[in-house]
């Protein structure tokens, strides 16, 4: 586009008129020779003639000492609000700055830099952050990893030997009959089981880490056996223990080792506080639930320390001996249970301690659910267990392979992995819960059933969830194992 | 809890079959303790025992003989107990006696001479 001279000289005064320049002539000493302000009114501070320019735009001449051609220093700050454009024209001997006011653009574009970086900043710092969180949670991963491994390592090294002094001196009460020291030694062994379950419990539960494992459970077989452990202990004190339980309890479906250990700490704790009378336990069928209440003509409790006794490591009596542990350690169990654990106490008059379950009916075994095509491997060494299970899998529509030991079961898989194992904890050449490992590894998205014939492994340790994804307890009823079976299948989704 | 009258059958043939072995499930256990006792113990014979026992104590149950059962598994956990086994001959003799009581019940059950309720 060519314009006319006219053209060209209005466009030039218009500019000039209404644009802020400045135009600084630096000689050839580098000092301000003269300063111009064509258009408006335009003068900078600290530019004065024959001095050297002010720092900022010294360094600019120095940048650009050696170009020839116009060279333009876009946003140059002069003050904390004035940007301009420079322009650095070398003609000859002299030098011309032109300085161009850009405050106004530049001002929000300025801003939108400085903002901008902070974004920047504070994106980094997050990402630091998170950096930091992910390796913290790492680590507080292995740490509880490494705690549970401690914990179940722990488990099984103090049951193993209290149970092996456990039944001696039920041996030695058997041929020794009416013999103190046996009895002596018993008490103190369910005292040191006791504790040590608690102590576990409580490293369990601190992480919130109750893992109930659901079975049908005689409670008057539970009830029984409360009676045949503390009896002699009530004797011992001069206390009467008397057990008032329904005729024909019913089967529960619940946690029996987890019920056990809270009534275990319920009537430890009437027996040890009470010095005359009676230590009751008694177990009631409601509609449905089952009531359990531990009740006693001991000292009692004050009322302000009635919140407290369920505190951890709060003991509300200095005498006797006990972590503190017992009762919060119920408290918990009974929650993770289904229930709640209530108290009522009076001071001299005794003290009752009682919860209640939900009574699971046996329709409530979820039969919903369809397992035709699911594929199992059943790992069971008796023949004759091994062909009752076949039968209910098969007719539930299931593809049952077979086999009675661990060799067997690892050559089977391999040529053809199944959905879910079932397999007998002692397998005559190897560990039911090695080979789950073995075959998790194979196909990780394997579920997993462990079967044992009591609420723990076989050789007396708890059952922890990382050995399979469920247990089964002998013997197996048929609406049971399709529950189980139902149920782990479902927790793979 | 339906299950098909197939699998009715098969369970009541295999139900009979359970019935049929318990003889010879009792003898082997009577004849392993008799040899221990005759000759002691030994790793083979404690092994073979262990897992006579082991199986019945979860098979008996699932095929509704409770008492055999529970015998068995009371015999079990002595057996599995980490000790000397011959310290514990007595009240393993004991155990077996009632073991082998366990054992007539259910097979006068099986030839029908007795009725059992479950």
């Amino acid at each position: 586009m060519s314009l006319s001279s006219e053209t060209s000289g209005y466009l030039h005064q218009e500019v000039l008129k209404n644009a802020r320049y400045l135009v600084i002539t630096i000689d050839k000493y580098g000092l301000v020779a003269r300063q111009e302000c064509p258009g408006s009114r335009w003068r900078m501070d600290g530019l004065n003639t024959g001095r050297p320019l002010p720092d900022n735009l010294h360094g600019i001449i120095e940048a650009s000492s050696d170009a020839t051609a116009p060279q333009l220093f876009p946003y140059v700050q002069l003050t904390d609000s004035l940007f301009a454009d420079v322009h650095v024209l070398n003609t000859g001997e002299e030098k011309q700055l032109i300085l161009q006011d850009v405050s106004d653009g530049h001002g929000e574009e300025y801003k939108l830099q400085q903002k901008a970086h902070e974004v920047s900043l504070l994106l980094e710092q997050q990402a630091e952050l998170n950096r930091e969180l992910a390796a913290q949670r790492l680590e507080a991963e292995r740490a509880s990893e490494a705690k549970s491994r401690f914990i179940a390592s722990m488990s099984h090294e103090f049951r193993s030997p209290i149970t092996s002094i456990m039944g001696h001196a039920e041996m030695l009460k058997n041929s020794i009959p009416g013999s103190t020291r046996t009895a002596a030694i018993q008490r103190a062994s369910w005292h040191l089981l006791t504790l040590v379950e608690n102590l576990l419990e409580q490293a369990r539960t601190g992480e919130g880490i109750v893992h109930i494992n659901r079975v049908p459970v005689d409670l008057g077989a539970v009830i029984d056996d409360m009676k045949e452990l503390f009896n002699l202990q009530a004797q011992s004190r001069g206390l009467r223990l008397v057990i008032n339980a329904d005729l024909g309890l019913p089967v529960v479906y619940t946690d029996e080792l987890r019920l056990r250990q809270v009534l275990i700490n319920l009537l430890s704790n009437a027996i040890r506080y009470t010095d005359t009378g009676v230590v009751e336990l008694e177990c009631k069928t409601l509609e449905n639930e089952v009531q359990f209440t531990v009740s006693d003509t001991g000292r009692g409790i004050v009322a302000d320390d009635l919140e407290r006794i369920f505190e951890a490591f709060t003991r509300v009596e200095t005498k006797g001996n006990g972590a503190g542990l017992g009762l919060t350690i119920s408290q918990q169990l009974v929650n993770a249970l289904g229930g709640e654990l209530g108290v009522e106490s009076a001071v001299g008059k005794g003290t009752q301690f009682h919860f209640k379950l939900p009574l699971h009916s046996e329709a409530d075994l979820s039969e919903e659910g369809d397992l035709g095509g699911v594929s199992i491997l059943l790992v069971e060494d008796d023949d004759d267990l091994r062909e009752m299970y076949r039968i209910f899998l098969e007719d539930w529509g299931m593809e049952v392979s077979a086999a009675p030991g661990y060799q067997q079961a690892l050559e089977k898989f391999r040529v053809q992995p199944s959905d879910i194992v079932m397999a007998d904890f002692n397998l005559p050449d190897g560990k039911g819960t090695q080979l789950v490992e073995e075959l998790r590894a194979l196909s990780p998205g394997m579920r997993s059933i462990l079967c044992t014939g009591s609420g723990r492994m076989d050789d007396g340790s708890p059952f922890e969830p990382s050995c399979a994804d469920a247990l089964i307890v002998k013997p197996i009823a048929a609406e049971y194992l399709r529950s189980v079976v139902l149920s782990t299948l479902k927790t793979g989704q | 809890m339906n299950i098909s009258r197939q699998a009715m059958e098969r369970l009541a043939l295999q139900h009979e079959k359970y019935l049929d072995s318990l003889s010879a499930k009792k003898s082997r256990i009577k004849d392993c303790w008799e040899t221990i006792q005759s000759e002691g113990w030994t790793l083979d014979s404690l092994n073979t025992l262990r897992t006579e026992v082991h199986r019945l104590s979860g098979s008996a149950g699932s095929y509704g003989l409770n008492e055999l059962g529970s015998a068995a598994q009371a015999l079990d956990r002595t057996l599995v107990m980490e000790t000397e086994l011959s310290s514990l001959s007595t009240s393993i003799n004991e155990l077996i006696i009632v073991l082998m009581a366990a054992f007539d019940e259910a097979i006068e059950l099986r030839s029908g001479t007795k009725s059992e309720v479950r």
